[in-house]
Parts: C-alpha cells; sequence; structure tokens
C-alpha cells in the first residue's frame, strides 16, 4: 500500500518536472532566438548588398585588365580616376582589398592558387576583397618557388 | 540539452542544419557560407585544413589535397568504380590490409573515413560556433544505394569526428522529410537529385510512417559541372569562329569564361537571354580583345538536352526497377541546384504530368531534413507541448459601435495584451465592456463573448481618464478581460470559458463572411473613425473658444463657430469625404486660436493667464488624437 502511494505521489511531482522543463525550455528558445535575431539582423545589414557588390568584383577586375592593356595615357589616366570612384563607393559599404604583393608567402585563408608550385606568390592574378571582414572572394595567385 | 544536428555529406559540398524553435535552419559556417566544401588537405606548412582553405590551395598542393572522399567511403579498393576514379584523382590511393582504399595525405596514409570525419569535425567545430553551446549528436545522410559497409564507414567517420551517429538516413528520405512527405500514407515519391557532380534518382514508397526505398539509380559522373563545361566549350569554339582565336591553352581566360558561363547559366533561370561580357579577354597582335556574347536559353538547353533526356530514361529506368509505372508516382521531390534550370524542371514536369517540389532551396534540402529527423529524435517532451492558437480575433467595442481587436486571430497561445482606452463624454463615470470576437470591423457583426461595467470614474473630461483594458487568453482558451481606472485603481474582470471552443466549420464560415464584407465594412469604419474624429475636433474647438473667453477676436470666434457648425451638419451624414474637408477646415482654423492668443499677450504683456491658456490649447490637442481609441461610453 505504502508503495503504492509513494508511487502516486512521485508521478504529478515527475509531471511537474516535465512541465517546468518545457517551460525553461520554451523561455529559453525564445531568448536565444532574440539574441541570435539580433545577430542575424546585424549580419543582414552587414551582407545584404554582398551579391552586389560580388558582381561589382568583376567590373572591377575589368578595370584593371583596361588599366594594363591601355597605351594612351589620357584614357588611362580618366580609366584609373573611374576605377578609384568605384573603389572608393564600395569601401563605404565595406568592401576592403586584400593586401598582396608579389614575393609574399602563399596564404590559403587568403589566397587562392590558380597555377604553379611552391609557396612564394609570382603573380597576382586578380585581386581579392573581404566585406566587412568576411573573406567575399580570395586573391588569386601564380605560385613558384622564388620570384 | 544539445541539438542534433543534420548533415548532408556530400561529395562535393556538404551543408549542415537544425531545428531551432520547432524549425529547420542551415548553420553558416566560420566564413560565413551555407555550404562547405567537402575538401580536407595538408597544407604546404604542414596543417591540416579543411573546406574552403583546402579548395583554395588545391592547385598548387594537388597531391595532399583529398576531394570527392565519398566516393571511396566504405568501398573495397578492387571495386570497379574505385578502379575507374583512381584514373583522374590526383592523389595517391593504395589498397588497404582489409582490402578497403587508404589515401595518401602528407606522409601518412588514411582510411576514407578519417578523410571524411576531418569534414564533419570542420562542420561539427563551425555549427558549434554558430548555435554557442557543444554539439555531440547527428544525423547523416547517405545515398540510397549505398550499402551496410558504406554506411558503417560513414558512421565512423561521425564518431571519429567525435559525434554520435543517431542515425544515418538515405538522401530521399531526407528529402521527403523536409517536405512533410513521411506522413502521407501509401504514397509513392519519387526524389529527383540532380547536383553538382552526380545525379541520383529514387523511389520511396511511404507505409505508416516508414519510408521504404523501393529502387534506386543515377549516374556518379553527371552533374551540372557537366553544364558548365558544355558552355564553356561552346564560347570557346565560337569565340574561335568569329574572332580566330584560340582561348583553350589560356588559363585566365578560361578562368574568366567559366565564371561567365556559371552566371550565365544562373541567369538563364529565369530570363530567356544572357549577355556574356568580359573584355579584355587576350591581347591579340592589333590590341586588345574583348568577349561579346549573346546566349539564348535556347541554345543553352540545346546544349544539354543529351543530359536531361538521359537523367530522364535513368529514372524511367528506375521506376520500372521498383515495379511501378510513372502514373503510380504520387509525388515528385527535386534536390540539387540543377534542379533550379528550367529546362529541367519542365522535362521532369511533362515527364510525370505533374507539379514537383520545389519550395526548399535544393541545395540544402537533404540536410533541412535530416536536420528534421534530428528533431523528431530530440523532441520527445516538445511533441507533448502542442501550442494552440485562437481561430478568430478577440476585441472589444469603442466609439461609434468599431470592434476593437486586441488579440489578433492565429496568435499562438497563451497570450496576453492590454490597451489603454479612455471616457467618450465629459464627466463619465463608467464604461461598458463589450467583449466580441469575430473578424468585422464593426462591433455588431461580431459574437458578444461578454460584457461587463466598470464605474466609480472620477469625473473628468473626456479622454483624461486611463482605462486599462487586459485580455489574458490561457493555453485552454480561458479568456480573462480586466478593465482598471488608473486614477482610483478600481478595477473589474470577467473570465469566458469557451472563447477557442469553437467547431472547425463555424470558424471556417465567420472568416469567409469576414473576407466577404471586408471592404464594405472598411468603408464603415473609416467612415466612423472620421465621425469620431470630427466629434473630437468640435469638442477642443468649443473648449478653446469657451477658454479663450473675450479675449478672442471675435472675427477668428465667428469663423471658428462657422467651421463648427459645418462639421456638425455633416454628423448625421455618411459623405466621408466632406467630413474630413470639414474637419481639416476646422482643425486649420482652431489652430490659430493659440497664435492669436499668444499675439495678443504679446500686444499686452499684463495679461496673465495667457500661459494657462497655452497650456489648455497643449491638452486639447493630444484630446482630439486620443479620441481615436476611446472607449464608447455609457453615461451614469
Amino acid at each position: 500500500m505504502k508503495e503504492k502511494d509513494s508511487d502516486k505521489e512521485k508521478k504529478p511531482e515527475a509531471q511537474a518536472e516535465e512541465y517546468l522543463a518545457g517551460w525553461k525550455r520554451a523561455k529559453a528558445d525564445l531568448e536565444n532566438y532574440k539574441k541570435e535575431e539580433t545577430q542575424r539582423l546585424d549580419s543582414v545589414r552587414k551582407f545584404a548588398c554582398e551579391s552586389l557588390i560580388s558582381e561589382m568584383l568583376t567590373v572591377l577586375d575589368s578595370f584593371n585588365f583596361a588599366l594594363t592593356s591601355s597605351k594612351d595615357e589620357d584614357t588611362k589616366k580618366g580609366v584609373l580616376m573611374i576605377k578609384s570612384q568605384l573603389e572608393e563607393a564600395l569601401k563605404r559599404s565595406g568592401l576592403e582589398k586584400i593586401e598582396v604583393k608579389a614575393g609574399d608567402k602563399f596564404d590559403e585563408s587568403l589566397h587562392e592558387a590558380m597555377e604553379g608550385d611552391g609557396d612564394k606568390i609570382l603573380e597576382i592574378v586578380s585581386e581579392g576583397y573581404k566585406l566587412n571582414g568576411k573573406l567575399i572572394r580570395a586573391a588569386r595567385v601564380r605560385l613558384g618557388d622564388s620570384l | 540539452m544539445s541539438k542534433i544536428i543534420g548533415i548532408d555529406l556530400g561529395t562535393t559540398n556538404s551543408a549542415v542544419a537544425v531545428v531551432d524553435g520547432g524549425d529547420p535552419r542551415i548553420l553558416e559556417n566560420v566564413e560565413g557560407n551555407r555550404t562547405t566544401p567537402s575538401i580536407v588537405a595538408i597544407s604546404k606548412a604542414n596543417e591540416r585544413i579543411a573546406g574552403l582553405l583546402a579548395k583554395n590551395q588545391a592547385v598548387t598542393n594537388p597531391a595532399n589535397t583529398i576531394f570527392s572522399v565519398k566516393r571511396l567511403i566504405g568501398r573495397k579498393f578492387s571495386d570497379k568504380e574505385v578502379q575507374e576514379d583512381k584514373k583522374w584523382f590526383p592523389f595517391e590511393i593504395r589498397e588497404a590490409g582489409n582490402g578497403g582504399v587508404e589515401i595518401q595525405m602528407g606522409d601518412n596514409w588514411h582510411k576514407p573515413e578519417e578523410i571524411s570525419a576531418m569534414i564533419l569535425a570542420k562542420i561539427k567545430t563551425d555549427a558549434e560556433a554558430k548555435l554557442g553551446m557543444k554539439v555531440e549528436e547527428a544525423v547523416i545522410t547517405v545515398p540510397a544505394y549505398f550499402d551496410d559497409s558504406q554506411r558503417q564507414a560513414t558512421k565512423n567517420a561521425g564518431e571519429i569526428a567525435g559525434l554520435k551517429v543517431r542515425r544515418i538516413i538515405n538522401e530521399p528520405t531526407a528529402a521527403a522529410l523536409a517536405y512533410g512527405l513521411n506522413k502521407k500514407a501509401n504514397e509513392k515519391i519519387v526524389v529527383y537529385d540532380f547536383g553538382g557532380g552526380t545525379f541520383d534518382v529514387s523511389v520511396l514508397e511511404v507505409g505508416d510512417d516508414v519510408v521504404e526505398v523501393k529502387a534506386t539509380g543515377g549516374d556518379t559522373h553527371l552533374g551540372g559541372d557537366d553544364f558548365d563545361k558544355r558552355i564553356n566549350e561552346y564560347l570557346v569554339a565560337e569565340y574561335k569562329k568569329q574572332e580566330g582565336i584560340d582561348l583553350s591553352g589560356d588559363k585566365l581566360a578560361l578562368q574568366r569564361l567559366k565564371e561567365a558561363a556559371e552566371r550565365a547559366k544562373h541567369e538563364l533561370s529565369s530570363s530567356s537571354e544572357t549577355e556574356i561580357n568580359i573584355p579584355y579577354i587576350s591581347a591579340g597582335e592589333s590590341g586588345p580583345k574583348h568577349f561579346l556574347m549573346k546566349l539564348s536559353r535556347a541554345k543553352f538547353e540545346e546544349l544539354i538536352a543529351s543530359d536531361i533526356k538521359r537523367s530522364i530514361d535513368i529514372t524511367e529506368q528506375v521506376i520500372q526497377d521498383a515495379g511501378f509505372s510513372k502514373g503510380d508516382i504520387n509525388e515528385i521531390v527535386m534536390v540539387g541546384g540543377q534542379t533550379r534550370t528550367p529546362a529541367i524542371f519542365n522535362a521532369v514536369k511533362e515527364y510525370f504530368g505533374k507539379e514537383p517540389h520545389r519550395g526548399i532551396n535544393p541545395d540544402e534540402v537533404v540536410a533541412i531534413g535530416a536536420a528534421i529527423q534530428g528533431g523528431i529524435l530530440m523532441g520527445d517532451v516538445k511533441d507533448v507541448l502542442l501550442l494552440d492558437v485562437t481561430p478568430l480575433s478577440l476585441g472589444i467595442e469603442t466609439m461609434g459601435g468599431i470592434s476593437t481587436k486586441l488579440i489578433e486571430k492565429n496568435t499562438t497561445i497563451p497570450t496576453d495584451k492590454s490597451q489603454i482606452f479612455s471616457t467618450a463624454s465629459d464627466n463619465q463615470t463608467q464604461v461598458e465592456i463589450h467583449v466580441l470576437q469575430g473578424e468585422r470591423e464593426m462591433a455588431a457583426d461580431n459574437k458578444t463573448l461578454g460584457r461587463f461595467i466598470l464605474d466609480g470614474i472620477a469625473p473628468a473630461s473626456r479622454g483624461m481618464p486611463q482605462i486599462e483594458v487586459k485580455f489574458d487568453l490561457d493555453a485552454n482558451g480561458i479568456l480573462s478581460v480586466s478593465a482598471k481606472d488608473k486614477a482610483s485603481g478600481k478595477e473589474q474582470s470577467i473570465k469566458i470559458e469557451a472563447s477557442t471552443s469553437m467547431d472547425k466549420a463555424e470558424v471556417e464560415r465567420l472568416k469567409q463572411e469576414a473576407a466577404a464584407h471586408a471592404e464594405e465594412d472598411k468603408k464603415k469604419r473609416e467612415l466612423i473613425e472620421a465621425k469620431n474624429m470630427a466629434d473630437g475636433l468640435v469638442y477642443t474647438a468649443k473648449k478653446a473658444v469657451s477658454d479663450a473667453g473675450d479675449k478672442l477676436d471675435s472675427a477668428l470666434k465667428a469663423s471658428v463657430e462657422e467651421k463648427i457648425k459645418a462639421v456638425e451638419a455633416l454628423a448625421d451624414k455618411s459623405d466621408l469625404d466632406a467630413i474630413k474637408k470639414a474637419s481639416e477646415e476646422l482643425s486649420a482654423e482652431t489652430a490659430k486660436i493659440g497664435p492669436a492668443m499668444q499675439s495678443a499677450k504679446a500686444d499686452n504683456d499684463q495679461e496673465p493667464s495667457t500661459n494657462n491658456q497655452e497650456e489648455e490649447n497643449k491638452e486639447g490637442d493630444s484630446n482630439s488624437e486620443e479620441s481615436k481609441g476611446e472607449e464608447r461610453g455609457k453615461q451614469g
């Protein structure tokens, strides 16, 4: 008899535990959701323009090609100025060029190897960029053992 | 309790998702991307790297960069597939002591499950960073054709990565799960999975909550990469024809072309023609050369037509293998990024004569399904806790017979809402709280749940008393409504038991009725609101005039009074525009009283009561704003 009684007493207690646990979890879920939502909104704000900026990188590349192929100094200067206008505009949206030069050591967290062996950068094929700290395109490089 | 994550461990890319607050979502990796390349490497600096970093250095370190390990896991070295793949892998593989495969990376030889474990370990770490908590358990998906040995090896990979693998599920099953098709008893489902590098098709049958794979098929070397390649080849050939320049030897040009081709492919999913524009693609003797070409969707579809046909032929064969005909298939699920290509979607749709499912991102649907399976395994407690919603809106009647909603329909319960209301007339000492249920704009069209009176409100100008009305709807649908006069602290309340216990048909009928009358109800409400507003303005104007007394310029007084009459004359009319116009005119005229009094003050600095005047005018203004939310009151 006694055992049965204690069994009966335990049951609602266990149930109460379960409900309390569920309630706590629901509250915690909401709290966590709110925190994440704040973070998410923050990143939406920072990266909303990511796809547009990624497409603009192709345009920047083309400016670079134009500059290296052009022989006419006057045109070259004009193109250079337009390019820097575009760069400045993108910079204001959080775009940052990855600083890299020939002779630097290859770093896979910033560079993407296009061809070649070794771990020295021989040539920068196209510039790499970060948007608000996130790598959106690695700098494409050609590698070798020495310059 | 820690979460169970769902992992789609793919041949080229992997994705991870988790169920949070009842809904699945993809977890981004530390690089901020929704998928992670399934690539591992020992870098030249002798570090082990996985994902995008491994991919970035693949070209310069091909012998130590391992990809497509899914093609090797759980297989014997002597398997035909392994021997085939061995020919094109840039890394070394050999036979292990037990007949399995071993892969060389750096100085060591690894089993495929060890390599997969490195990918899983990165996914786990990134998921932990994203979730801000430890992750110990996972559901991992595998292709439906994986045999026991491949499944076991995948499971081992999970365990090596420090994950307790709660379940290995089939990729097509996960996709079906993501669309909730596991609940559709006795249905036959085809999952058509066209990824970047592989094509899989499976026929599933759903029985009592069990999903059975009836047949599978596919091509392990057919995918979207082939499409890109075909566009590329076409463009190179066309360019050669037009410009006489062969780009196929120029790596940089090919890279730019490849990116442009990929973009073109995406664009052709939504438009019928795209322009491929690559300035300065090469330098000829006569100066720089540009690449400018139009690619139509028709041409693109022509290029990939044979691949699509092949996939449909395979699909037909698999349905036959399952012992069905295509007419038996109830649902089709699209998986893999290439199914966004309209030609593929249409080919599948045309073949089955049915609309395939495609609401969920096809790159993520498998991971989503795995996460749902994880959620089912994790959620014993959650299953008990089914939260209900209130089917109809709840509110009270306010000035002019308008129904003002406090709790909107479809709000998850339990919930509570409160709002401050006020009186409609001067010295009103009691208000009636008329509790309503329904979607109609006018109180009379909604259902009365109850009513009570709050009295003992201290006499004051209309709009001054603050009466807080609070609705509390508990989990059982019991509604408690209370009203409290903030000044006196007096409170009255009512409890209504059956606020949600209405049968479905009744709820449906009421909703439809509301929808049918939506337009006319809205007009009615607008009219009454305009009238309430006009009423408030008249009140304010009269008060301002009487407060100003004989200090007010008689011409202005006459003009205000005239405008008041004009508004009052419209009180019984239902001409909304006329009421709005008269109200605006009155409002503009009343607004002149303040400045007029002020200049009177400037004229006569000795006048002591002007300051008071100004304040009262301000009160008058706020009064008219508040009157919109005024409680319809009955004078005591």
